[in-house]
């Protein structure tokens, strides 16, 4: 049982149609996704992959019943309308690829979602995963192995290399999440910490940060709380050496003035009882140290 | 975007939110003496001269002085313009009217990242660093989140009236611009919208500094005549138009990966062994081969680079692609810097394959592992000082 999602979970794709949201479709349905339908304004009535394209969420709802989780893969000057739409339709996990929606549309989802009890996943992130069970988004299939890891990360190519390395070293994930790069996003560390920390497969947790916000620092006691029950917790902070004031690729890393350096964020992590490592290839000898030191004590 | 404080004042008055009216002179306007004998027969004395740098610090740093009379005026003009602030030259100076400052508040609107919601910040603490008056007033500073869709006017009243009811004339102006100041924030998709000081003179409030920050990913929205006079390389101008995510640094080692996380990795990578990056460039996902090549001049184009490490973990984007483009690049024009080519991922055997013939031509190595890929090119380029 993933934190998230299983293979039962019934998946939405909002711009189904369109070449990111064909493309990733075909992918997730390779994985074993339950992909029940899919949205595309005035496409409906099409299949994708024998998969039903409707014209609105409300449309597909009707038809196929209620909808446990949308992943959404519209153009971002419309992304934020899809994703207010399939939060007023009854879908309580939005998982948002799209990169580029401006903040102040997202001030208004997030509106919508303390106001209906939704989660959203990103956005400009690469989904999640329940390794073995359901992937929601486009982390690479092959990179996914079923295993003890959890991984939560703020940066999509090196979450794909971790997990990679992961799956080499046997250690294999138990499930995935990519937050996303944005300045604004749904879940953020510590809500993902917490679901590890009740999670009965993971037994380590990797997690990935980068400069900016205090998103880190913030999960910080959840950290402990993962300590204390004997799941060790290896951080990465990337962008160590980014100038203030300049944005680096994600429009969420940016160091300004005090808030967003990596220094602090590396001392809270530490403090809190994190391996913080330099370099990612030394994450899976990492993980296999702690949870032998973990066993002695026992 | 980050505003300069004279575009933000055009904004206020744009919204009806009462400023100083300047006049902005650019460097190259400095030794014109014609036009600046002209220009201060129009100024009545004293006047402000306030350098036009996007950092904070600039008073401080003798960026902004008052002059008394034309002798004045022109020995702080060549001053100004010959400093620099936190390593960014001056090449605009703003010229504003004296005014004499009764009392100074600090207003602002500010998207916070933890509670995703609007924040109004108010103090009748103004002219100082905010940060500063959080930790040693922390009781004379009024936040307001703002929870619903919509700013109601008593909201920006309570938080007014909550640090400030000394003079309730006053506050009502005060409150007022606030509500212009939301306009402002809101229809320019702004992350920042401050205003410190806003000052109390002669009965009046006015705004004496601007810092207006907006959403890259709102560019559309935002005014053109804005975007020019933003602060970039010409090879951060280049890769705009190129489309292109740039960040130009000092060092001399560039850097190309695929996603925003792995580039500034391979950047700490590149410092972990000794080395200095000179840029930031992610190709982003799924990247074609022409794009690459694009990156590859791109990054060559800056004369302080002397190696290159491009690190691709292919994903949506295909190592072969990848390498065609570097083939490209290299096939059209000769350059002289070491090259290091780290492939992981998306067939990833005919990337290398492709890059197999690089090695006749240049200082060349293809790894599998991006930590070596660093120590690699880190002491290839140490070898050649």
């Amino acid at each position: 049982m993933g934190i998230l999602v299983d293979k039962t979970t019934k998946v939405l794709v909002q711009g189904i149609t369109g070449k990111e949201g064909s493309f990733h479709t075909q992918r997730m349905l390779e994985y074993g996704t339950n992909i029940v339908a899919g949205v595309t304004p005035y496409k409906g009535g099409q299949n994708f992959q024998n998969i039903p394209v409707f014209n609105t969420v409300s449309e597909a709802v009707k038809k196929i019943g209620p909808i446990d989780a949308s992943v959404i893969f519209v153009p971002p000057t419309l992304a934020a309308q899809s994703i207010i739409e399939a939060c007023l339709n009854g879908i309580k996990l939005i998982v948002v690829i799209t990169e580029g929606i401006p903040q102040h549309d997202m001030l208004k989802v997030h509106y919508y979602l303390r106001k209906y009890g939704c989660k959203m996943v990103g956005p400009n992130c690469p989904g999640l995963a329940t390794a073995g069970q359901s992937k929601i988004g486009i982390i690479p299939n092959s990179v996914l192995e079923p295993g003890i890891v959890g991984l939560v990360s703020r940066s999509g190519t090196i979450s794909y290399e971790i997990l990679k390395l992961l799956k080499d070293s046997g250690l294999g994930q138990s499930s995935v999440v990519g937050l996303g790069g944005d300045p604004l996003i749904g879940l953020r560390f510590k809500d993902v910490l917490e679901m590890f920390l009740e999670d009965e497969q993971t037994q380590a947790v990797v997690m990935v940060g980068e400069i900016g916000g205090s998103d880190e620092e913030d999960a910080a006691p959840v950290v402990s709380k993962l300590i204390k029950k004997n799941k060790p917790v290896i951080a990465f902070i990337a962008g160590r050496n980014a100038p203030e004031g300049k944005r680096m690729g994600h429009a969420g890393a940016i160091i300004m003035g005090k808030s967003g350096k990596p220094e602090y964020k590396i001392q809270k992590l530490q403090e809190a009882g994190a391996i913080v490592v330099d370099t990612i290839n030394v994450i899976p000898k990492t993980i296999l140290q702690e949870l032998s030191k973990i066993n002695v004590g026992k | 975007m980050n505003l300069y404080e004279y575009q933000g004042k055009k904004l206020f008055q744009k919204y009806g939110i009462p400023t100083t009216q300047g006049i902005v002179i650019n460097k190259d306007q400095e030794n014109d003496y014609i036009y600046l004998q002209e220009l201060m027969q129009g100024l009545s004395f004293p006047v402000v001269l306030k350098a036009q740098v996007k950092v904070g610090g600039r008073g401080k740093a003798g960026g902004i002085k008052i002059a008394k009379n034309n002798e004045e005026f022109m020995k702080y003009t060549k001053q100004i313009f010959s400093m620099e602030i936190k390593g960014v030259k001056v090449n605009k100076i703003l010229i504003d009217q004296y005014v004499e400052i009764e009392k100074e508040f600090y207003m602002s609107f500010i998207i916070d990242r933890t509670s995703s919601k609007t924040v109004f910040i108010f103090s009748p603490v103004g002219g100082v660093d905010i940060e500063e008056v959080a930790e040693k007033q922390p009781e004379k500073i009024s936040k307001k989140y703002l929870d619903e869709l919509d700013l109601f006017d008593f909201q920006i009243r309570e938080a007014i009236l909550s640090v400030y009811n000394e003079n309730l004339d006053h506050a009502k102006k005060i409150e007022s611009v606030a509500l212009k100041l939301y306009k402002l924030y809101k229809e320019n998709h702004c992350i920042l919208a401050e205003i410190n000081p806003l000052i109390i003179s002669k009965n009046e409030v006015l705004a004496l500094d601007s810092k207006i920050i907006t959403d890259d990913n709102a560019f559309y929205y935002i005014d053109d005549e804005l975007e020019e006079d933003e602060e970039r390389s010409v090879l951060e101008e280049e890769a705009k138009k190129q489309g292109l995510a740039y960040v130009e640094l000092n060092g001399n080692i560039g850097i190309i990966g695929n996603g925003a996380g792995l580039v500034m990795y391979t950047i700490d990578l590149v410092n972990l062994y000794g080395g200095k990056a000179a840029n930031f460039l992610d190709i982003g996902g799924g990247a074609r081969a022409d794009k690459v090549k694009q990156s590859v001049q791109l990054v060559l184009k800056n004369p302080n680079v002397k190696g290159l490490f491009i690190n691709i973990f292919g994903g949506i984007t295909r190592c072969d692609e990848v390498a065609n483009g570097i083939i490209e690049a290299y096939e059209e024009k000769r350059y002289d810097v070491p090259l290091v080519v780290r492939l992981q991922g998306t067939n990833y055997e005919e990337g290398k394959r492709i890059l197999e013939k690089l090695k006749e031509k240049i200082n060349f190595e293809l790894t599998e592992s991006a930590e070596k890929g660093a120590e690699m090119i880190v002491s290839f380029v140490r070898n050649r000082e």
